[in-house]
């Protein structure tokens, strides 16, 4: 392992002005504020995603059973760079069969003297106190008598206690209760029709939970809601500061940044032997490795939102001194005038570009619509259909492939959007598609001058760092980075309507520059968190 | 002591209890009065002009190996002149238009960047409208291509339970095989008959506690969500069926206990090395015969990788091929360049031997009456595009089975000249036993000109 140093301390970037002034020329991008906010989600059930859902089942039964979990259930879509979002998550019949399945599986096969042990030897009494520590583990609340009575009829047909036990496990992992995240309120509340209601401790319990560890909540907090109801502020915040001391909510933190840097496993990215002879599954994992640590050090570090886009990498595994070439000195680190912040690590380059160059296309549409949340509108059908009829030639060796996509900038049909987006990507031609630096491509000189337009840090730039420095400097980036973090906590893409809500958020981080911690609470500190609008 | 017995234990043994002769197994296995419904998605496009057969003729240098087989050449149907109909104007490309529009009639949507299926998909819809017998009704698989990232997870899979509700493709073969034939290991020992009876009753009573669980939490929902319950209670109904199947020892699961694949340890769920695709492809048409000919699917809904898939085909080992079948050959089949016309000429063999393989094998079932599982099911092979370049104009669509006798003739082209793609779903409906005039977001289309049905 070769260390370096993170010279550019984080947040040192500028502080620049809301999204409401961001000034004239500013392309539209997150909704503005309306004076009366009563953005709110409906009430809902929420299905736990297969990561969830395999948390769960390795806290209550083991980690081997979270594999097995992994192991059998189907991969899902995410959206929007998140597993978890409710629209996309329902049983059907064959997640129904799996479920079933595993169930059964697992009943079989866990530790029955390990997970309920009866050292008095009273059965029926063990048997009880086993079910309810296990369900309300299970379903992050106590069962309700209903819901015990069932319990005990299923665990009632098995022939011993053993038997019993796994009947009882084999049912609640199929339970509804277990398999969704109840966001309904009290069973007892009446009707309020478009009003609002509030959700019950123990189900603002499970949110806080499934957002910052990823899983039920632990005991600690099952007994802050019992205790407290959740009833100030103040009661919540010290949740959040304790599961956000928990190792586990870098693992669900590192997923928001994933998200919004819309990441997915480098060993997933396709990339040509015949361009990148030397990409192979070692190198994969160590662009990924590299990313990682970039990620938890920023996190450890504060979690500062326009921190991404300052500091250099703090651990270049030995695989990537190749691939940074003169970039990294060991024992000095890297090159901070030529990389900075996470949008210069080579497993973001390699990440986000094409499969046999840079992708410029790509680049800039990720930094307009991902990281500047700037809508791109799709290419009409007759502009499809003349680049599928006039495709680039990616062979031709008499041209860099900043000049072959040029083509879109000459042509004034294409030109009407890719002028949004292509000198974005434009300016990051200094990197090719394993994030090396190049001052050449093929013997020809290579062009990395690059333009913003439209936003609030508007100018030319030249190499990633200098786009890292301005968008850290990017009031709008930040907002996005809002935006980005409303999918993530309450498993849905915002809406014009939730931009009141934003807003609020916005106004409530610290003006020098927030973290994903000041994010939270002022979420959790916000109606949206604990109140869902009545759909009956 | 444990004494519960695997779900595929059952199986086996419910199987097993009936000590049916191989010869007989056969004539347990009786059909459905509605033809099985097999919908594969092809991406990418063919080469036009080497897909159909000139006019008049029966002979095309894509299709030959199908067209020319001694016993399913004459159960194929060529379907000229289908052009995807958008309705609207959907963000994506033709990619998107036609992997989500072709079996479901409604224009993709978008959703957190990624473009979904704007409605239920036809194998949706039937399952709603029809009552099916099987244990299994429908199943929903393919194979995606290794070590590939997915663009769009709109994309992923075509099946789609409702507006977004995008459904999962089933990768894993051998848990496919598991579920569906209750595994290919044989137990130990033999199970008693008492010991059966209590491990179903305890499965049954777990069903009604989760049964119990979902009406108690639909009556505190409001109507959209509640949706999500009555899926979920659907499902539960649909395994519920299955146990009771397995109690009474209903013949559908006589004689198939012991199906398995012919082929053990191919990496499976885009895992591994690509070559792995074409084992995989081939296996999967062989477990989707298997399934239908115990009659133990309705419908299967399968998929030759995602929507405009990335495979780069290198264990077929093509000269000429170049690193991005998708960008530098699909793309390309412009008319003037011969190497990627020659190049997409040679995968389209590819894909016709691999679905020829699927009529065979469902062929090779007797079924009543002189018939076999190819003449009684509906077997189509699509693409999610025409023509590598995006083009949705001239969908190649394959038919291959009688459908139960609801194709009055098989082995000859329709071409009544250009019609939506949502005239053939709203035939497929009508085949199926749906009546209907019309097809996913389109009530009143009308029917296929020229497919001359009974």
């Amino acid at each position: 392992m070769v260390t370096g140093t993170d010279t550019t301390p984080a947040g040192t970037a500028p502080a620049v002005g809301t999204p409401g002034d961001v000034g004239p020329g500013v392309l539209p991008g997150p909704d503005t504020a309306t004076e009366n906010c009563d953005a709110m989600t409906t009430r809902r059930i929420r299905r736990l995603s297969v990561r969830e859902y395999s948390n769960v089942v390795g806290d209550v039964l083991g980690p081997e059973f979270a594999e097995r979990v992994l192991a059998t259930l189907p991969g899902e879509p995410s959206l929007g760079g998140f597993d978890n979002q409710d629209s996309a998550l329902f049983v059907s019949p064959s997640f129904f069969d799996r479920v079933a399945a595993l169930a059964e599986d697992i009943s079989l096969a866990i530790d029955v003297d390990a997970l309920a042990p009866c050292a008095s030897g009273d059965m029926a009494s063990c048997l009880h106190d086993f079910m309810t520590s296990f369900a309300t583990r299970a379903y992050g609340r106590a069962p309700s008598a209903e819901e015990f009575e069932r319990l005990v009829n299923v665990a009632e047909l098995g022939d011993d206690y053993e038997n019993s036990v796994r009947l009882a496990v084999e049912y609640a992992l199929q339970s509804p209760h277990f398999l969704y995240v109840s966001e309904l309120g009290a069973p007892e509340l009446e009707a309020v029709p478009g009003g609002a209601i509030s959700l019950t401790p123990d189900e603002i319990a499970s949110q806080l939970s499934f957002m910052l560890i990823g899983s039920r909540p632990d005991e600690e907090l099952l007994r802050a809601a019992r205790d407290t109801g959740f009833a100030q502020p103040d009661d919540v915040r010290q949740q959040v500061l304790r599961l956000l001391a928990e190792p586990r909510s870098e693992v669900e933190l590192a997923r928001f940044v994933r998200g919004w840097f819309e990441l997915a496993p480098l060993s997933e990215v396709p990339k040509s032997e015949e361009a990148y002879p030397e990409f192979d599954q070692n190198l994969a994992a160590a662009l990924q490795q590299e990313l990682d640590a970039f990620i938890s050090a920023k996190l450890a570090d504060g979690g500062q939102l326009r921190g991404f886009m300052t500091g250099q990498s703090v651990d270049v595994p030995e695989a990537l001194v190749d691939i940074y070439g003169d970039d990294f000195v060991a024992g000095v680190g890297v090159n901070p005038e030529r990389r900075v912040g996470l949008l210069s690590l080579p497993g973001f380059l390699a990440y986000h570009s094409s499969y046999h160059h840079s992708g410029p296309v790509e680049r800039g549409l990720f930094v307009r619509r991902q990281l500047l949340c700037q809508a791109v509108p799709p290419p009409p059908q007759a502009v499809l259909d003349r680049i599928a009829q006039n495709p680039i030639d990616y062979d031709d060796e008499t041209l860099t492939t900043r000049q072959k996509f040029e083509v879109h900038l000459d042509d004034t049909s294409c030109a009407a959007c890719h002028q949004l987006f292509d000198p974005i990507g434009f300016g990051l031609e200094e990197m090719d598609g394993l994030g090396r630096f190049r001052t050449h491509e093929k013997g020809l000189p290579v062009d990395s001058t690059g333009a913003l337009a439209g936003t609030d840090v508007d100018g030319p730039f030249e190499g990633v760092a200098e786009l890292s420095n301005k968008l850290a400097g990017s009031a709008r980036f930040e907002r996005c980075a809002i935006e980005h973090f409303f999918r993530f906590a309450q498993s849905r893409a915002s809406e014009s309507e939730d931009a009141c809500v934003l807003d609020a958020w916005a106004a409530a981080l610290p003006e020098q520059g927030a973290t994903i911690e000041d994010l939270i609470v002022a979420y959790t500190d916000h109606d949206i968190f604990s109140r869902r609008q009545d759909d009956r | 002591m444990k004494t519960q017995f695997s779900r595929r234990t059952l199986l086996k043994a419910a199987g097993a209890s009936l000590c049916v002769p191989p010869f007989l197994q056969q004539a347990f296995a009786q059909t459905e009065a509605r033809p099985s419904l097999v919908l594969l998605m092809q991406t990418n496009g063919v080469n036009q002009p080497t897909f159909w057969p000139s006019a008049g003729t029966w002979d095309s240098p894509m299709l030959n190996t199908l067209l020319t087989h001694p016993t399913v050449g004459t159960k194929a149907t060529l379907l000229k002149g289908l052009n995807l109909q958008l309705l609207g104007n959907p963000e994506g490309n033709g990619h998107d238009f036609g992997f989500h529009s072709l079996y479901s009639g409604y224009d993709n949507i978008a959703n957190g960047g990624d473009k979904f299926g704007g409605g239920p998909s036809i194998d949706q819809v039937l399952l709603d409208r029809l009552e099916f017998t099987t244990p299994f009704k429908h199943i929903h698989c393919g194979v995606h291509a290794a070590n590939y990232r997915t663009i769009n997870a709109g994309r992923v899979s075509f099946s789609c339970a409702g507006r977004g509700q995008q459904l999962p493709c089933e990768l894993d073969l051998y848990a496919l095989y598991d579920n569906v034939f209750g595994g290919a290991v044989v137990p130990d020992q033999e199970s008693s008959a008492p010991d059966l009876a209590r491990r179903l009753e305890q499965r049954q009573s777990i069903l009604d506690a989760v049964s119990a669980d979902l009406l108690g939490l639909q009556g505190r929902l409001g109507p959209t969500e509640a949706q999500k319950v009555d899926a979920h209670l659907t499902a539960l109904r649909e395994f519920e069926q299955r146990l009771s199947n397995m109690a009474t020892n209903e013949p559908a699961f006589a004689g198939c206990g012991d199906v398995a694949p012919s082929q053990t340890g191919v990496p499976t769920g885009g895992q591994g090395n690509e070559a792995n695709a074409d084992a995989l492809f081939r296996l999967f048409m062989e477990f989707m015969a298997n399934a239908i000919a115990c009659n133990m699917v309705s419908m299967f809904t399968f998929q030759f990788g995602r929507g405009g898939e990335h495979f780069h085909y290198d264990w077929l080992n093509i000269d000429g091929m170049r690193a991005d079948f998708h960008d530098e050959i699909a793309h390309k089949d412009d008319g003037n360049d011969q190497v990627a016309a020659r190049v997409m000429l040679e995968v389209g063999k590819y894909y016709t031997e691999v679905v020829t393989g699927l009529a065979e094998r469902l062929d090779s079932f007797p079924q009543e009456n002189g018939t076999t599982a190819l003449d009684n099911s509906l077997v189509v092979w699509g693409n999610e595009i025409a023509e590598g370049r995006h083009g949705t104009d001239g969908l190649p669509i394959v038919l291959l089975g009688g459908a139960r006798g609801r194709l009055a003739r098989t082995g000859y082209v329709v071409d009544a000249g250009p019609q939506p793609h949502h005239r053939f779903g709203c035939t497929l409906h009508n085949i199926m036993g749906d009546p209907t005039d019309g097809f996913g977001a389109v009530p009143d289309c009308g029917v296929l000109q020229g497919l001359e049905l009974s």
